[in-house]
């Protein structure tokens, strides 16, 4: 009786993820057909087309303006931005089930941080083409970070409290503090840098590259198979250690490949398009109330409602509204409100 | 020392930093017994279950699990053989009754497979037996705490091990879902030949119901054996500093231990 039901579930799985890969497509459509140019849906395809089969023929007709819009400025800057949404929503996943706490999110250990800092480096050393060097140091930093939250949570001599999930949260709150004690410190010092310094920590999507949509996702795709290889070892750690380790997890291994997987993540979002806030919180939280806990179901969903949201909110700010704002002050003040009330909701149901 | 089948831990010592915990004990755990451990707080019985589970690894010494070394033994062969109903249940995460019990069949489950018949067949066997499938699809975040500790007990039932390590696993449960949960395990051991161990804190009901009993007091074994044997006013003045009287009871069948009204001022920490 109970084997048609997991059928089932394995079947409803299968369609959510079908219909959310729909739903981005279509996201993309629309978004890559919007902006100060319109451009319709069928020229954007044939376009598409044309570049992939390399046959011009295709896009006969179509102006070459339109080619360079949709080819060189478009497209890179939605799939760089979907690619970053999946990638901060399955870092999210991970580290909510890591820290055994649905409220954590890819930057409570400081990762973002640990960015921020290495790219006011890179800024206020003015290292020349910053296109590569302030990415670079973003994610040197966030790399670094991460290595040292290990480092202190692996406390000595006691070995049965290391990489526990407070021991995490504790060190990842440390040094998150310094480490922003030390941006604030940047800021002071930077005199008239400070501008660029505080436009990059809001994060953006403009003039991104083919080359950061390829990284990113490489990460991604990594960091998938990773996350989908481990779901079910996730299952078990998120309901406590103990619990996970006499079910047969080897669970501190497990622990660290998921927070490496997942801090890469969150590194290589940051370092591509700034500190972007509430989707790697929001997304897990909301995908969870229709696939359940179930991290099988959680990873792949989580990734492509990431991608459609993140998407949406970087189409609103550069199509819609009547001056580009900052994404991630866009995402905080979408993704705020909408916290407290699933937050609100979620207590009183 | 020690039968092929046996579990035991041999001359093991272990501390929490400077604190040593469990100070070089020597325990054998036969097949097809219920043993009882039973001390005051903090005298290191759920460290001694972590160390027997291979959750936390002894300072010196070694556990044998079935003539293997238990640090050389993978963690999936561990949880074939031994299952730990811990004390946490605080579970944060609304997984399904159902989905927590299959959790069980874990090790037994190959990477990216669904569960087979077997493990659904076993998941709602061991559902009906304790008592928890009318809430089988209800969250387990939503249950009280006494049920979800019985969910859990499903779910180390469900892994169906020959070593059953409890700790305090009827601490928040009423009398009749206690009395029926260790009326499931004594026919396990009846029944499948397996190894209860359990961490109790009614003295009472150790008695009644296991086969030996394991006193420990900071970290060392005091006295084990048959309740009859080692169950003494003196054992438990020496444990817990508390004057108490033992008896035989004809009703209960077994030693019982009785607490007097006015030891309550006698108290000294």
């Amino acid at each position: 009786m109970s084997l048609p039901v997991a059928a089932i579930s394995r079947k409803r799985t299968g369609s959510l993820v079908l219909l959310f890969s729909f739903v981005l497509f279509g996201i993309i459509l629309v978004s890559a057909s919007m902006g100060y140019v319109k451009i319709g849906f069928s020229d954007i395809l044939r376009i598409v087309a044309s570049e992939i089969s390399g046959n011009a023929t295709l896009a006969n007709g179509i102006s070459e303006t339109f080619r360079v819009i949709v080819m060189e400025v478009r497209l890179p800057r939605i799939l760089a931005c979907a690619a970053v949404g999946g990638s901060l929503a399955v870092s999210g996943v991970l580290f909510q089930g890591i820290l055994l706490n649905p409220l954590a999110d890819p930057y409570t250990l400081g990762v973002s941080a640990g960015a921020a800092f290495g790219a006011c480096i890179a800024i206020l050393l003015s290292l020349g083409a910053a296109i590569v060097s302030v990415p670079l140091f973003a994610f040197a930093g966030a790399c670094l970070t991460l290595l040292f939250v290990i480092y202190l949570s692996y406390t000595g001599k006691n070995s049965s409290a290391s990489l526990s999930s407070n021991t995490l949260i504790l060190s990842g709150i440390i040094v998150g503090a310094i480490l922003s004690a030390g941006i604030s410190f940047l800021k002071y010092t930077a005199d008239e840098q400070v501008a660029v310094i505080i436009f990059w920590l809001m994060g953006s999507f403009a003039s991104k590259t083919w080359f950061d949509v390829v990284l990113t996702l490489l990460f991604l795709g990594g960091g998938f198979v990773t996350a989908m290889f481990f779901a079910r070892d996730l299952n078990l750690v998120s309901l406590g250690e103990r619990s996970a380790t006499s079910l047969g997890v080897d669970t501190r291994k497990v622990t660290l490949i998921l927070l490496v997987t997942g801090s890469l993540l969150a590194a290589i979002s940051v370092s591509v398009s700034g500190i972007i806030g509430f989707v790697g919180l929001l997304v897990p939280h909301m995908v969870r109330f229709v696939t359940g806990p179930d991290n099988r179901k959680l990873v792949p969903v989580s990734m492509l409602v990431g991608a459609s949201l993140l998407l949406c909110a970087d189409t609103i700010t550069r199509a819609v509204l009547p001056h580009e704002i900052p994404i991630g002050v866009l995402t905080a003040i979408i993704g705020g409100p909408i916290f407290c009330w699933i937050f609100k909701k979620g207590h009183t149901a | 020392m020690g039968g092929i089948m046996n579990l035991s831990i041999q001359n093991v010592s272990f501390s929490y930093d400077d604190e040593k915990v469990i100070d070089h004990v020597t325990l054998d755990f036969q097949k097809g017994n219920f043993y009882s451990i039973l001390g005051p707080n903090g005298c290191g019985k759920t460290t001694l279950l972590d160390i027997l589970v291979g959750h936390l690894n002894p300072n010196s010494g070694q556990v044998i699990l079935e003539d293997k070394n238990l640090a050389l033994t993978g963690r999936k062969e561990i949880a074939k053989k031994i299952a730990l109903v811990s004390q946490n249940y605080n579970i944060n995460f609304p997984f399904t009754v159902k989905e927590v019990v299959m959790m069980g069949r874990h090790p037994y489950i190959p990477r990216f497979s669904p569960p087979c018949k077997k493990d659904i067949d076993c998941v709602n066997s061991v559902m009906e037996k304790t008592g928890i499938t009318r809430f089988r699809n209800k969250k387990i975040t939503e249950l009280s705490g006494g049920e979800r500790q019985r969910c859990v007990f499903a779910r180390a039932l469900c892994q169906d091990t020959s070593w059953l390590l409890l700790d305090e696993a009827f601490s928040n449960m009423d009398i009749s879902h206690t009395l029926s949960l260790l009326g499931i395990v004594k026919n396990e051991i009846k029944e499948k030949r397996r190894t209860v161990i359990s961490v109790f804190h009614d003295i009472n009901l150790a008695s009644a119901w296991s086969d030996r009993l394991i006193f420990i007091k900071n970290g060392r074994v005091e006295v084990a054996g048959k309740a009859d044997d080692v169950m003494t006013e003196k054992t438990i003045k020496n444990l817990f500093q508390v004057q108490a009287k033992v008896e035989y009871n004809e009703y209960v069948q077994a030693k019982q231990v009785y607490f007097g009204v006015e030891m309550r001022s006698s108290f000294k920490p």
